[in-house]
């Protein structure tokens, strides 16, 4: 028994030792950078450490909008996710097995297609000489372009567009264990379509709205790409600030503190997220 | 009552058709211009021509790109199959610890923010003098994807029956057979998944490589975003899109029909 566990235990040391390598120290080297000075375009390796890069967040209110716009989009577009997702994952979970396939191969698609196909597919779409834009001008519904490249709703538009299937599929996944009896039950007691899933199927699949809306919530949180290209460099937010202060001013303690910040964000939405269900569930056995 | 139903379950459909177009808009669109005469991204195309095909398949430095890009993917695949299938099998049989410590820390890549990793290994890399190195991008594309394959991998593993082990064992197989003949052919169908997401994943993988790749290793997407960067929408990138948009999809289609790789979602 012990060298099975040995040899088991052996198996996990070279993924292991990657992930430590490659995945934890860069945490822990940019947490090292936050503290470091940056005068005049060099980091200044000076002890004593100082928190000047995270003063600098704080000094004026820039970059904590930034902070909060990032918060709000990502808010919206997990609002935004929940609604488009719900009727999708509904249907999929009514679908029989080849069409359902096929629904899952569209859905999957855009995730493993990539970022960079999305975002360049959805500029094309709402460009000013894009379809959206052409289709409602000769309707005569608008007499200009609407702008949507370079302002809010575009990314906003993106980031639904990119991160609807981690919604859509944790709400599958859910409504599908639901037990058969249990729908059964419902009709047996005399209720109808609507009411059963007003009362029985949307309850029962709460656990999955809440997972996809944090996973949507905190995809969006990192975003990075969609809000660069859609946004055209106008629309700040945190992931294109760490970039831009890492990449284009050479900040790094800056553009580390930014970074952990971000993270600091992220870890206390996954805490939210695994707290909450425990306090409903607690709440209700009470 | 009948018609109440006909009529909601057309209005479901309806809707639910409505959202997943919406969902692949972009994507038609890219390998609807890419079709078009036109000099800018035209969709609908007013007129059709290879144009912009014959301009991708001519351009080296795109096609340099494409070539990195195929070659990190193929690598992460197999390094990553070496690397996160046996850590799968060890997770299932380590101590309970060890287990959901490291579990946690394997599906931390889904979460924590990749410009902070990207950030954070650039550093890191700069400070051991390391730059722009083939093996260090793909072991960062590894550690991106294993969230995936514990996933994939995991779910499968935890269908998969020891007793069959067992009795093979019994019936007189060494270990190794017994892995060969019982437990591989089993768990095949989550590998073959697992390392098609591997290397789609890595293919397209932008952000960590924008911080890590060196000029002598541009990848197709990295090309493609820094292009979009400075000069704009170019056509002929629609050109190269829709091809992969096109691998992806038979893929795609391949892994359902083959390992049903629709069940683990």
């Amino acid at each position: 028994m012990k060298k099975s566990v040995n040899r088991a235990n052996a198996m996990i040391v070279p993924l292991t030792a990657v992930f430590v390598i490659l995945f934890i120290i860069p945490f822990l080297v940019l947490l090292y950078y936050s503290f470091l000075t940056y005068k005049s375009g060099q980091v200044i390796p000076s002890t004593p450490y100082t928190i000047d890069a995270y003063q600098k967040f704080f000094a004026d209110s820039f970059y904590p909008r930034v902070v909060g716009r990032t918060i709000r989009l990502s808010f919206l577009t997990a609002i935004i996710c929940a609604v488009l997702g719900y009727p999708v994952a509904y249907y999929i979970s009514k679908a029989k097995k080849y069409k359902k396939t096929i629904l899952l191969v569209i859905v999957i698609l855009p995730l493993v297609a990539g970022v960079m196909v999305q975002t360049l597919g959805l500029y094309g779409i709402l460009t000013s000489y894009g379809p959206i834009n052409n289709a409602l001008l000769a309707m005569g519904i608008i007499n200009e372009p609407i702008e949507f490249l370079g302002k809010e709703s575009g990314v906003l538009i993106g980031l639904t567009q990119g991160f609807l299937p981690y919604m859509i599929l944790p709400i599958l996944t859910v409504i599908q264990a639901i037990p058969e009896n249990v729908l059964e039950a419902a009709d047996n007691l005399g209720a109808n379509g609507f009411q059963r899933f007003i009362r029985v199927t949307l309850p029962l699949s709460k656990n999955g709205i809440i997972s996809g809306f944090v996973l949507v919530f905190g995809c969006c949180l990192n975003s990075y790409t969609t809000p660069l290209l859609l946004g055209r460099g106008k629309v700040s937010v945190i992931g294109t600030s760490i970039y831009q202060q890492a990449m284009a001013l050479y900040n790094w303690p800056f553009a580390s503190a930014i970074a952990m910040i971000l993270i600091a964000l992220v870890l206390v939405v996954f805490c939210v997220a695994n707290v909450v269900p425990k306090h409903m569930k607690k709440r209700q056995e009470a | 009552m009948k018609r109440k139903q006909l009529i909601s379950r057309f209005l479901l459909a309806f809707v639910a058709i409505l959202i997943l177009l919406f969902l692949v808009s972009p994507m038609i669109a890219v390998v609807g211009a890419s079709f078009s005469d036109a000099g800018y991204f035209e969709f609908p195309p007013s007129k059709l021509s290879l144009h912009w095909y014959k301009e991708a398949f001519s351009n080296r430095e795109h096609i340099k790109s494409l070539a990195a890009s195929l070659k990190i993917a193929c690598t992460t695949m197999i390094v990553a199959d070496v690397l996160c299938i046996p850590a799968c099998f060890a997770l299932t049989k380590g101590s309970r610890k060890l287990v959901k410590s490291v579990q946690t820390l394997f599906m931390a890549p889904l979460f924590l923010p990749a410009i902070a990793l990207g950030v954070g290994l650039m550093l890191w890399l700069a400070k051991l003098g390391i730059r722009g190195n083939f093996w260090t991008l793909v072991l960062a594309h590894v550690v991106i994807v294993t969230p995936y394959y514990m996933r994939v991998v995991g779910s499968c593993l935890a269908e998969f029956d020891y007793g069959l082990v067992d009795a093979a064992n019994s019936l007189g197989a060494t270990p190794a057979k017994a892995f060969l003949y019982v437990t591989l052919p089993q768990i095949a169908p989550g590998i073959i998944v697992a390392s098609m997401f591997g290397f789609m994943l890595s293919f397209s993988e932008l952000i960590i490589t924008l911080f890590i790749s060196s000029s002598n290793m541009i990848t197709f997407p990295v090309r493609v975003y820094s292009s979009m960067v400075t000069e704009g929408l170019n056509p002929m990138v629609l050109a190269y899109s829709t091809i992969i948009i096109m691998v992806v999809l038979i893929i795609s289609i391949l892994a359902e029909k083959f390992a049903h790789w629709s069940k683990y979602f």
